[in-house]
């Protein structure tokens, strides 16, 4: 690959929010864009970005897990319960805990039993949903005291989204971890051969998963002061955007740090999904919209072609 | 004694591919293994190396006992392995392949300092005179030939008290064997020992000390080189007198005028230059050069596989656009890179050599079972594969054997034109014989053929006529002739 389509594709995900953003500004220039809404788009976009990174490692070892989104969804829950009995600590390691509890959970079932991830992720959600259920004990939603709420507001959660970001770019780029991960992604036989602990390297993934649900459901009930019980495996829907983001981002790291390209993976759909709704386009015509974009985004990046070729 | 492994065992279901065997190397010493393909000798060294966890038998190293569990583990307690098929990860830079499993070594407080790693290996790689070799690229940038000179300077690297060589030299070109060859008499010379497995028994006999001979996962026996010959050897590794010929012995037969292929200006910015040349039907043209000459490349770019190609490729007059309308002219290409381009590793044999014949299978588009495992029966019969059964996955194949099945499958399907690049890459000396039988069968009935190969003595065997390549362009042509030797051959390639 020589170093002008190197830039050129480095370049490309920040031209193309660019140019989404003007072309959305020119069709409604008053109500697309305005300071209030863009600040928005940036917090729920870093926000969600949280999940993303807990998914990206497990991504890129080839586990879809799926039970990220029930799991944010019980965190947040067991957060918010233990909040009335012990304060911020039962908040925030209540939190923290139970996702990585859950966490471990899923790294048990899907490293020990030969069944396909994606069988074991739907069991696990249905389960994880109607746990969600029992826990709000009939009402609709659990909610978090007003005092807690400013680790949802900015400038708090931003803080905590860039930290967990930054966290995550130096365990993907620097770390023997990042490593690991991309060489059982890349050949887990050949990796275990050389001396990589592959199941070992998978349930740190779980972990690292497990606790980014939790600081994602912490931040998100105190963002949105309420937790709703998910059913119908809606918990797997949610967590859409930053499992394309994901694999925007794999595709995308050999040309920057993964991390970084999450985040603008995610930027680019939230961007588009709110100019959508601000044209008054529904929301399923949205979606078309959007896995059309990230089609030819994706496409854009594996589409190196010089560099597909293993001579 | 160095080393010693006493009643190793290894069994795959019912195949017993290493079947107690006890040997001892010495310090110092370079020993052969040589047996024909699927005779365990690379289960054998994939349990020495902590690959493959043996069955059965003891190991000790220095005297004491040696049980790896892992390759690292094994480089740890030094013995390294360079493994038959490539094991460099893609994704993975030329430094972090090299360093994997030592990241302590650039590790500072948890974060890996990759200006440092780069210009570690970058010395090491200078110091293996690999100058060309970037280690800050992704490792899938580079020829299978560099990416086995990446693993060469991997073992390497750890010193080690064992080294082993598995089936590598066949991959490389002249000026890669140097570098092997080089590298294995440095590590006699510390004092410690070579195992080395190669089908080429000439250069078994000049760099080896000692040579062991195995049979069906079986010891036949370890003699030393002097005194030995080819044929004593090869009576050993085939335990009956072998005979009949193995190249080509015409000379001088006319080759017909009918033009089936034309390449006309191919160019490749980077790797190959001006390529002009015509295949003749019934006509063996043979491609030979050092590594990065370009050869490879210009074959994969006749078949329609490299990318950023300009210029044209005629086949009975009609201009080619995609890999498609060479199939539909009856071409087959067989990659040097067999496990990513050439096999199906995951899908059963049968399937592999099937996969090619359909249409002949199955002219009204249903096939049975039945039908299929016949015809690849008889197909992998024909290059003697040794599997257990068709439904065995070719992944599970010893080496050569993998090689057979790459091969059957365009003989399978009444290919015309031939493009095959290292045709008998980690093949057993009698199915070699068997093959050049069968290429010269397909040169009488007029099929046509390009061979690529890093084997001069194939070169000089069986072509018509030899390009040669040097830095992305044909710089000769020299025809088939009586006198010509591999000597001959070197001095127009550098
Ligand atoms: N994973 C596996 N599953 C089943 N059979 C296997 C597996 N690995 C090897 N074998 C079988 O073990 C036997 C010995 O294989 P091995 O690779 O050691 O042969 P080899 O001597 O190295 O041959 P070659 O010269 O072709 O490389 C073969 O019959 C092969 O099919
Ligand atoms: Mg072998």
């Amino acid at each position: 690959m020589n170093k002008e389509t190197k830039q050129i594709r480095v370049v490309l995900p920040f031209a193309a929010i660019a140019v989404v953003f003007v072309l959305f500004k020119i069709l409604q220039p008053e109500r697309f864009g305005t300071m209030n809404s863009i600040s928005i788009l940036l917090q729920q976009t870093l926000m969600q970005s949280i999940l993303g990174c807990g998914l990206y490692f497990l991504n890129e070892m080839g586990i879809f897990d799926m039970t990220l989104g029930a799991n944010m969804i019980i965190s947040a829950m067991a957060g918010c319960w233990l909040s009335t009995r012990f304060g911020w600590a039962g908040l925030i390691l209540g939190g923290l805990l139970t996702g990585m509890v859950i966490g471990m959970i899923g790294s048990q079932f899907m490293t020990r039993l030969e069944i396909n991830p994606m069988i074991i992720s739907v069991g696990l959600i249905i389960i994880y949903e109607a746990i969600s259920t029992i826990l709000t004990q009939g009402a609709y939603a659990l909610q978090v005291e007003e005092r807690y709420r400013v680790l949802g507001k900015a400038p708090v959660n931003v803080i905590v989204s860039l930290l967990i970001l930054l966290l995550s770019a130096v365990l993907a780029g620097r770390t023997k971890f990042g490593l690991y991960v991309n060489a059982i992604g890349s050949n887990a036989q050949v990796a275990e051969s050389m001396g990589i602990r592959v199941q070992r390297y998978k349930s740190y993934a779980f972990l690292y998963g497990g606790i980014c649900a939790g600081i994602m459901g912490i931040v998100n009930i105190c963002y949105s002061n309420s937790m709703g019980a998910a059913s119908g495996l809606s918990s797997a829907a949610s967590i859409f955007t930053p499992l394309m983001a994901c694999l925007f981002a794999g595709a995308y790291k050999r040309y920057m740090n993964p991390i970084l390209a999450l985040v603008l993976g995610s930027l680019f759909m939230n961007l588009i999904a709110n100019g959508l709704l601000t044209n008054g386009l529904e929301s399923s015509l949205q979606n078309v919209v959007i896995g059309i974009m990230l089609l030819i985004l994706v496409h854009s990046s594996s589409n190196s072609r010089q560099y597909d070729v293993t001579k | 004694m160095l080393a010693r492994f006493e009643h190793m065992k290894k069994y795959f279901g019912a195949t017993r591919a290493v079947d107690d065997i006890s040997v001892e190397i010495g310090a110092g010493e370079i020993r052969a293994i040589v047996g024909e393909n699927g005779s365990g000798k690379s289960t054998l060294l994939s349990m020495i190396a902590g690959i493959l966890e043996p069955d059965g038998g003891e190991m000790f190293l220095d005297g004491q006992a040696y049980r790896p569990s892992s390759q690292a583990e094994a480089n740890r307690l030094g013995v390294s392995m360079i493994v038959q098929e490539i094991s460099t990860l893609p994704g993975l830079t030329v430094a972090e392949n090299i360093m994997l499993g030592r990241e302590r070594e650039y590790t500072v407080f948890g974060i890996r300092n990759l200006r440092q790693l780069n210009r570690m290996v970058k010395e090491k790689l200078e110091r293996a005179g690999l100058m060309e070799i970037q280690p800050d690229r992704d490792a899938a940038a580079y020829s299978l030939e560099q990416r086995k000179l990446i693993e060469l300077v991997r073992a390497a690297d750890v010193e080690p008290k064992i080294l082993m060589v598995d089936e590598t030299t066949t991959a490389l070109s002249q000026t890669g064997r140097e570098e092997l060859y080089k590298l294995m008499r440095n590590t006699k010379a510390r004092g410690s020992s070579v195992l080395f497995i190669s089908h080429d028994l000439k250069e078994v006999l000049s760099v080896c000390d000692s040579v062991t001979v195995m049979r069906d996962g079986v010891l036949i026996d370890t003699v030393p080189t002097e005194g030995m010959t080819e044929e004593g050897l090869k009576n050993m590794m085939v335990g009956r007198e072998l005979s009949g010929h193995y190249y080509r012995e015409d000379y001088g037969t006319p080759i017909s005028d009918e033009v089936v292929l034309e390449v006309k200006d191919l160019n490749c910015p980077g790797r190959f230059q001006n390529v002009n040349f015509q295949l003749h039907r019934g006509e063996i043209l043979g491609f030979g050069g050092l590594s990065e000459a370009g050869m490879h490349e210009a074959a994969r770019a006749v078949y329609g596989m490299e990318y950023d190609v300009s210029g044209d490729v005629v086949i009975n007059g009609e201009k080619m656009h995609s890999v498609k309308d060479r199939l539909a002219k009856k071409v087959g290409y067989i990659s040097k890179n067999r496990d990513m381009e050439s096999l199906f590793n995951q899908a059963s044999i049968r399937d592999n050599i099937c996969i090619t014949c359909f249409d002949k299978l199955a002219p009204k588009g249903v096939v049975t079972r039945r039908r299929m495992t016949r015809f690849a029966k008889e197909q992998a019969g024909l290059l003697q594969v040794k599997m257990r059964d068709t439904g065995q996955p070719a992944g599970t194949l010893s080496g050569g054997n993998k090689q057979k099945v790459a091969l059957s499958k365009w003989l399978a399907c009444d290919t015309e034109i031939f493009i095959m690049d290292s045709p008998t890459r980690g093949i057993d000396v009698g199915v070699k014989a068997v093959i050049y039988g069968l290429m010269e069968e397909l040169k009488n009935s007029g099929k046509s053929m390009i061979i690529v190969s890093e084997e001069l003595l194939e070169l000089i065997g069986m072509a018509d006529r030899i390009l040669i390549f040097k830095n992305g362009e044909i710089s000769g042509e020299i025809e088939r002739n009586k006198d010509l030797t591999e000597e001959h051959l070197v001095q127009r390639m550098i």
